[in-house]
């Protein structure tokens, strides 16, 4: 099948984002009708969703090896690359479709505010930001879209600046994400003085003993074990900061309430799988081959595994004990996270490697999806009744009936109750915990606070159906239909995605794991380019 | 992977059942209580005193978790107010345990040559 885009497609969508989102401000001076932009973004984000559909489908039906983007024409290890496999282009999808929902979800949730033209504008940043992060090839470039995403964000949870909770949030989400993209830039630095390339597949393949042309040197041998872990060190910290995992995880209750709900769903529900995956791509994919290098990556799969018991616990036992529905609900990504770090820390045995990175994806996928649904109903809520407040929120759930049993389905979810989504893949990882032997205790840690995070999503569900209503409810009425429908299709997303797990598993999340492990593939896949610069092209 | 869903969906039949045999319980004890109670049997007494309905229920706070939150009272107080402290410098502090942590592991699991 002729492919006359490719592999142009794969660099679209983090450029058109940027690109579409730097020309809002410009037609919102033209044209000074909002509806004009709200249509312009969901627009937009549909666009992308496409491109990112069709990205997918090219990697998992038309081809069988990533795909590779040069800038420029320039090949790696010279120039700047995207490269696209099973692992990425799945998570673009996912990336795409909760923004798009999100942003149709917005057209009537930020109805009474001023300046969407600029909400509209950051969120479209944000998605190219995210998008950027997947697809890229290149260690700096993801500095650079870390940064795009970053930015945007501190923005969108500082947009209702006339708050002073919203101030303070993005200040301390700014100052920390900072320090965190910070030591990513040490990182950074670490690794391009240890082994003389930016070029992921590059790094990869020097950690396997092989060389690409025209690439830099690497340093003496203990130098390069030095800087070898030092890099993996401040990389993961970093991206721990931004993934919120426990101890890093005290922005994030501040930072994600404090947003508008939609844009709490997409931090929640992606932002932070972009930085676990980031860290996915850099333990499982390009260290992989690195046998000289095996004791680091088991330093750090143990550090991984305590910092997700922690948080796991941290965040269990804090949202039992919330108040404010949103930051309930902020907790509860503290805990999942907690479950995917566990996860990725499986990579310490080779029995439970596989399992436990099936078990990581398919996470971040029911994770995002049900967490993105959380989020959008207790939005809703907060839109009819203006509170947040459990007790402000008591008999909602009468007068919205819809939107309470969504939440009660997303709830019921993300607790881990069969035969729902996040069951599931809390399944695989307990699966993945028992084939690892030693550590099959921490099913304990599982199993104890999803049985937390039950009794916490219950408040909820308790206090909008069951208590006598605490204000006069009679003017509230249900989510007008464009917020019911991204409610409704990310609930039968939670539904079917646990139904068809045998299927989703087999035909979508393993080829991506298997993917993500195939150090080999995605080294190959580049230095065909890079052979280029030997004169043979 | 068919075997395992056909466990879980089995399992997921049985929790929906026993809950709806709770349903079911909670429906005949409510088809048992007064159809249309009027007056005193409306109000709540605390002590004698008449006592304002929506106070009468537990607060959120406490639904739950109130035994839990009592339970674990230290716990709580050292995550939120000594662990959770969301200052910088505390924050600081973690980093530097998990990089001495992380080489601290190197040394034991391998040691830099």
């Amino acid at each position: 099948m002729s492919m006359p885009l490719w592999p142009h497609t794969v660099a679209l969508p983090p450029l058109l984002g940027v690109a579409l989102a730097f020309a809002l401000p410009l037609i919102s001076l033209a044209i000074k009708d909002r509806r004009v932009w709200e249509g312009y973004a969901v627009a937009s984000t549909a666009l992308l969703f496409a491109i990112c559909s069709y990205v997918a489908y090219a990697q998992y039906v038309l081809l069988d090896r990533p795909t590779i983007y040069t800038f420029g024409g320039w090949p790696p290890p010279v120039g700047i690359v995207y490269e696209v496999d099973k692992l990425n282009a799945l998570l673009g999808v996912l990336v795409s479709g909760v923004v798009l929902l999100a942003t149709l979800y917005s057209v009537r949730y930020m109805e009474r505010e001023d300046g969407v033209e600029w909400y509209y504008t950051l969120l479209l940043g944000f998605e190219a930001g995210m998008l950027g992060c997947l697809y890229t090839g290149d260690f700096f470039n993801l500095f650079v879209m870390l940064e795009v995403m970053s930015v945007s964000a501190y923005g969108l949870v500082a947009f209702r600046r006339d708050t002073h909770e919203a101030i303070e949030a993005a200040v301390k989400y700014a100052i920390v994400g900072s320090l965190a993209t910070t030591l990513y830039f040490i990182a950074i630095a670490f690794g391009y003085g240890s082994f003389g390339t930016l070029n992921m597949a590059d790094l990869a393949a020097k950690v396997s003993g092989l060389t690409f042309p025209v690439t830099g040197f690497v340093y003496s041998p203990r130098g390069w074990m030095l800087g070898a872990g030092a890099f993996l060190a401040f990389m993961f910290w970093a991206f721990a900061v931004k993934a919120a995992i426990a101890p890093n995880h005290f922005w994030l209750p501040d930072a994600h309430p404090a947003a508008p709900s939609p844009i709490s769903a997409l931090l929640s529900g992606l932002m932070v799988k972009v930085s676990i995956y980031v860290i996915l791509r850099f333990l499982f994919t390009l260290f992989r081959g690195a046998v000289d290098l095996a004791f680091i990556l088991n330093a750090l799969y143990l550090v991984a595994i305590a910092m997700g018991v922690l948080s796991a616990l941290i965040g269990a036992f804090l949202l039992i004990v919330q108040s404010d529905i949103k930051r309930l609900v902020a907790y509860g990504t503290v805990l999942n996270i907690g479950y995917i770090t566990m996860a990725i820390g499986l990579g310490i045995s080779p029995s439970s490697m596989q399992s436990g990175l099936t078990a990581a994806i398919y996470h971040i996928i029911n994770h995002g999806v049900a967490k993105a649904l959380l989020f959008l109903c207790a939005g809703s809520f907060i839109h009819a009744v203006g509170a947040r407040q459990l007790d402000e929120l008591a008999g909602v759930g009468r007068r919205m009936p819809w939107t309470a049993a969504f939440f009660t389905i997303g709830a019921l979810a993300l607790s881990g109750v069969p035969p729902l989504n996040c069951f599931m893949s809390k399944l695989i990882l307990m699966q993945a915990l028992l084939e690892a032997g030693w550590l099959a205790p921490l099913i304990v840690v599982v199993i104890l606070t999803s049985a937390l995070s039950l009794i916490g999503y219950l408040k909820v569900v308790y206090n909008v159906y069951m208590r006598p209503p605490a204000a006069e409810l009679s003017k509230v009425n249900e989510a007008p239909l464009s917020m019911l429908v991204p409610m409704f299709i990310l609930t039968v997303a939670c539904i079917v995605l646990g139904l068809s797990a045998p299927i989703f598993v087999d035909y979508v999340v393993k080829p991506a794991v298997l993917s993500a492990l195939d150090s080999k593939g995605y080294v190959q896949a580049a230095f065909e380019y890079a052979s280029l610069l030997y004169g043979g092209g | 992977m068919s075997e395992l869903l056909i466990e879980v969906l089995k399992a997921a039949s049985s929790m929906f059942l026993s809950a709806l045999v709770i349903l079911g319980l909670y429906l005949y004890a409510r088809s048992k209580a007064p159809k249309n109670p009027a007056g005193e049997k409306l109000k709540v007494y605390a002590c004698g005193e008449s006592y304002p309905l929506q106070k009468a229920s537990i607060a959120d706070a406490n639904l739950f978790v109130a035994i839990w939150k009592d339970v674990f009272k230290p716990y709580y107080r050292r995550i939120r107010e000594k662990g959770h402290t969301g200052v910088l410098s505390d924050w600081l502090m973690w980093m530097i345990l998990f990089l001495t942590m992380f080489f601290v592991l190197l040394l034991l699991m391998g040691g830099i040559p």
